[in-house]
């Protein structure tokens, strides 16, 4: 299973975007772009092309599962994602990934790691 | 305007796409404000557009699929192909590679070629008067010219 993880692995930036947005909470595709734009400080901002082209190859590859419009919203047209748990799975392997990347270049940028509190 | 435009761009994506995700990109962009971010969505349309047609292969998932709207419902017309999939991404670039190719030759050899192919003879009024047309006739015919350039 790690395996397989692994082969998926490196996420594109608006994959690892999205995934993460849809940690915390199921979103629907405004919430997802205005999530990332949070996370990301307002650097990174994903047009609802790129956002789509990728929930569609997520929800293909069963990362992501969609559920629908909610009863109740304020818009009919807006339909939640939800994070499976292989894209869980998948996050957490990027996630380490990364890791170990930020400590390679912190070792070789020779950057104190930072103090835990 | 731009609305307008955008509505365009998204209904010109392939079908399967376009009922997953067309109502949800419309309401993306109608949650903007502003004409430069929406000059910016306009763009990414764009791209998704280029990106949809070209590397995407046609897989249809009908998960939670929205029905298909009337075509004739905002007096928009949409697109599709009846083909489930398309050829693989290098085909598409190869054919259209070739196609340019075989344009600019064609266009070529009929700009530069010694047999003029389309040898036509521009007829002005004076040779009307010569053979003795009358004026309204030379209009008439001039006209008929400058419509069909």
């Amino acid at each position: 299973m790690a395996e397989r993880l692994d082969s998926d692995l490196p996420l594109s930036s608006a994959a690892l975007h999205i995934l993460l947005a849809l940690a915390g909470e199921d979103l629907h595709g405004y919430g997802i772009t205005q999530e990332i734009a949070r996370q990301s400080r307002g650097i990174y901002k994903l047009g609802p092309g790129t956002l789509y082209d990728n929930l569609q190859k997520l929800v293909q590859g069963g990362w992501v599962q969609e559920l629908g419009p909610r009863r109740g919203d304020d818009d009919p047209r807006r339909r939640y994602y939800r994070l499976t748990d292989t894209g869980r799975g998948v996050l957490r392997a990027e996630t380490a990934r990364l890791t170990r990347v930020v400590r390679e270049a912190r070792s070789r940028l020779r950057i104190p790691n930072p103090r835990r509190v | 305007m731009l609305r307008r435009l955008y509505r365009w761009a998204v209904r010109l994506h392939p079908s399967s796409f376009r009922r997953r995700f067309g109502d949800e990109m419309l309401y993306i962009f109608d949650q903007q404000k502003g004409r430069l971010a929406a000059l910016g969505l306009m763009l990414d349309c764009v791209f998704s557009l280029l990106r949809q047609w070209t590397l995407r292969p046609r897989i249809d998932i009908e998960l939670l699929a929205a029905p298909l709207p009337s075509p004739t419902a905002d007096h928009i017309p949409s697109f599709g192909t009846l083909d489930r999939f398309l050829p693989r991404a290098s085909a598409i670039i190869n054919g259209t590679v070739l196609s340019l190719i075989l344009f600019c030759m064609t266009v070529s050899a009929i700009r530069y070629s010694w047999i003029h192919v389309l040898n036509l003879r521009i007829v002005r009024s004076s040779s009307f008067r010569a053979n003795k047309f009358t004026r309204r006739q030379a209009l008439v015919v001039q006209l008929a010219i400058r419509l069909s350039r």
